[in-house]
């Protein structure tokens, strides 16, 4: 009984050597964690990049589309294909049927 | 001294070291402790302000018209560069100027800002360098045709509206800017703080305009066409919906360019015989004149207060009285003025004001011109005849377009409006246009009487060329003198043609105006046939702010489809004009153009149409559930505007043809 008891009394300095452990694995843990979410904000922060400047490029290509299907690019292509405007007499409209 | 003192005073001075050491922790920690936390913060941290992306402007359509995108400009520092020759053959290929990449590849300097802005994807291999240095900027970014140019304005380099739109509505489409906490590492370099993000800027709401993009290609294709063959100074185009006041076109074109500004707000003119419609209609809103009142045609000649009033030789036998509907099909000078003098000059100038001639219409533009409607203090004896005629008073194409309106929606008339819905950018709607009615000008008859006298301008009056063979178009066309310096200059038109489409329960209402064609300058030879290119090329377009399904109904009957003008032998000489802007071979066209309206057989399910394309059903008078099961069914995505009760209208209209899948605004009515 005796002998047990003793043998579970922790020494001062097994209990400074306990703390010390502690502490060098918070501030492990904390220079971790911060060093993880600096990493994490550096790759963030270059993923708001390029959705950025893939945006500016959709952008660029919806204007790009804009003028493609303009009447004023266009119209030069049909006239060359010998197309034209319908006159109203040729424009069928077809009547919905309405429940 | 002995050995216990000298131990006790080394123990006390350790004690006293100890106690200072303590003492200057605590001054340091409690008394300094925030100025010195501040002093960290601000060697740690920087914050740095991020420009809020201003709002987009979208046509009716949902298209983009402009937006704002992150771009970069690029700064090199050449003594930092290790390779300034590859460094110079990498700027070349992304298309910097050669005179700039020299400079920015002299070893001689220190610093070098590039001009212009550059998608960060396009320079990538340039920022990969070391000593190029990218500054992120924010660019507004206009998607749309020259023509809407002026009216949307622009912002200059810092993002601040300029003119315009962007002016005009600055408060809504700026956002807020939002502010962003950097970290600096023991190098210097900064990086977004992972602990603290800051504030994110939060953008500036959406404006969707009441623009319909096919209608503003047509216009401005139009009137580009019709300038270059006329060999016009130039003209402006308004297609407004009379039935709500929305624009949805303007187009403008001085010295064979787009113009500058929005000239059929901001320049007025004297509109010549497209205002005697006005005065008619005064005249039977008071009962001061009935349609089949005659007075002397006075054959040709008519003098009044020491002016000599002409009219031109009218297409066969010459009549000896006109009534107020030859005077309005015949554009007669010497019928209207006699009609005039039926006004007292208040009752004349007050139904001109009321037809909202004179002041602004109240478009969100900020250069809009009043126009000139003077007051009868300050008339001449011969401003009466004169006003009636379309002289000595001025309007905008816009104020025409708005007075007509007038007629075309049974006499109301309206606000015109620009901004159809605001919404923030999660998609939330802050506003939605409403009609909005500034007075009642004419009753809803003589609205309608005047309806028909305008058709019968086309007809058989002096606009046949604008006639269409298979619906009946009301207008009215005007050649007034041109002002040049504040005189007539000679030879000079601003040939005008007032359309409404079509002419019963009009849809559309189409002001064109050229100025100074060459040749023929007649209205009814010249703008009259540019309204008819419009409405052909409206009616085969995809979505042209057309009601498909009431048009079946206005439609002429097959049988009575009517001959093009010129098969009909009219008098009126065709103009060059009159010709298509692409023009079908003849063995293209069957010589019997006679329209087919085909009426399908009523099914108990909404017949699907071909998967890319297909009609928006007629959903009116639908519960809204039976609506959104009947859009839903015809394959479109449903978007519900406003409302609870039956439903009014889609955006497409019913009957126009919209791809598989696109949305379907459905409104209602509470």
């Amino acid at each position: 009984m005796a002998r047990r008891a003793r043998g579970s009394r922790i020494g001062p300095r097994s209990l400074i050597a306990l703390v010390l452990v502690g502490f060098l694995v918070v501030a492990t843990g904390v220079i971790a964690r911060r060093t993880f979410g600096i990493s994490q904000a550096r790759t963030l922060r270059t993923l708001e990049r390029q959705r950025d400047a893939l945006d500016a490029s959709r952008v660029r290509l919806a204007a790009d589309i804009r003028d493609a299907t303009s009447r004023s690019r266009l119209m030069a292509v049909a006239e060359r294909l010998h197309m034209y405007v319908p006159p109203d007499s040729q424009v069928i409209i077809l009547k919905r049927p309405t429940r | 001294m002995t050995r216990q003192r000298r131990i006790g005073l080394v123990h006390a001075a350790l004690a006293l070291f100890a106690l200072a050491v303590i003492a200057k922790s605590v001054h340091v920690q409690l008394v300094q402790g925030h100025a010195w936390a501040e002093l960290a913060k601000r060697q740690h941290f920087t914050a740095t302000q991020l420009q809020a992306p201003r709002g987009l402007i979208m046509d009716a359509g949902g298209r983009v018209l402009a937006t704002t995108r992150d771009v970069v400009r690029l700064e090199v520092a050449p003594h930092e560069v290790r390779d300034l020759r590859k460094l110079r053959r990498a700027m070349l290929a992304a298309g910097i100027e050669q005179t700039w990449a020299d400079r920015a590849t002299d070893a001689r300097r220190a610093w070098v800002t590039l001009p212009g802005r550059y998608i960060a994807e396009d320079v990538a291999a340039l920022t990969a360098t070391r000593g190029v240095y990218t500054t992120p900027v924010s660019d507004r970014t206009y998607t749309t045709s020259p023509g809407l140019r002026a009216l949307l304005g622009r912002v200059d380099g810092d993002g601040k509206p300029v003119d315009g739109l962007e002016l005009v509505l600055d408060s809504v489409l700026r956002g807020a800017d939002g502010a962003s906490r950097l970290v600096r590492d023991v190098h210097g370099r900064s990086f977004a703080s992972p602990t603290s993000p800051g504030q994110a800027p939060r953008s500036g709401n959406s404006v969707v305009l009441t623009i319909n993009h096919e209608l503003q290609d047509i216009a401005e294709r139009t009137l580009g066409d019709a300038v270059a063959r006329l060999g016009a100074d130039g003209g402006d185009i308004v297609i407004i919906d009379p039935r709500n006041g929305d624009v949805l076109a303007m187009a403008g074109e001085r010295n064979g360019t787009v113009a500058p500004s929005v000239t059929a707000v901001t320049e007025p003119f004297e509109p010549g015989s497209t205002l005697k419609p006005l005065i008619a209609s005064a005249l039977l809103a008071q009962g001061r004149a009935t349609v089949d009142d005659k007075v002397p045609a006075r054959g040709g000649t008519y003098q009044l207060h020491g002016r000599v009033i002409h009219d031109e030789p009218h297409p066969g036998a010459t009549p000896s009285h006109l009534t107020l509907g030859d005077v309005i099909r015949l554009s007669s000078n010497i019928g209207i003025a006699q009609f005039a003098e039926r006004l007292s000059p208040a009752d004349e100038f007050e139904s001109l004001r009321d037809f909202g001639l004179g002041m602004p219409t109240g478009l969100p533009y900020s250069s809009e011109a009043s126009g000139t409607l003077r007051p009868p203090s300050a008339w001449s004896r011969q401003t009466p005849a004169s006003m009636a005629m379309g002289y000595e008073v001025s309007v905008t194409p816009l104020q025409l377009a708005m007075a007509y309106a007038a007629i075309a929606n049974g006499g109301e008339l309206l606000e015109p409006v620009l901004v159809k819905e605001i919404r923030t950018p999660d998609g939330t709607l802050l506003y939605q246009r409403a009609r909005r009615v500034v007075r009642r000008v004419i009753p809803d008859d003589v609205a309608k009487t005047m309806r028909g006298l305008l058709a019968g301008v086309v007809e058989e009056g002096t606009a046949v060329a604008a006639d269409l063979a298979t619906y009946a178009l009301a207008g009215k066309t005007g050649t007034p003198r041109r002002t040049v310096d504040g005189h007539y200059a000679p030879m000079q038109y601003n040939p005008n043609f007032v359309g409404l489409f079509p002419a019963d329960a009009p849809q559309l209402v189409i002001v064109v105006k050229l100025s100074s064609p060459k040749g023929n300058f007649y209205g009814g030879a010249t703008a009259a046939p540019v309204t008819k290119a419009i409405l052909q090329a409206a009616l085969a377009a995809r979505d042209a702010a057309l009601d498909r399904a009431e048009l079946v109904a206005d439609a002429r009957p097959a049988s009575a489809s009517r001959p093009r003008a010129e098969q009909a032998g009219r008098t009126r000489p065709p103009a060059v004009a009159t010709r298509q802007p692409i023009t079908p071979a003849a063995d293209m066209v069957a010589s019997d153009t006679s329209r087919v309206v085909l009426d399908l057989p009523v099914r108990g399910e909404v017949t699907q149409a071909t998967p890319a394309a297909r009609g928006v059903p007629d959903v009116r008078g639908l519960t809204l559930r039976d609506a959104v099961r009947s859009l839903h069914s015809a394959g479109f995505r449903v978007q519900l505007a406003r409302g609870t009760s039956s439903a009014s209208a889609t955006d497409p209209a019913a009957g126009a043809v919209a791809s598989a899948g696109s949305l379907v605004r459905l409104r209602y009515v509470h």
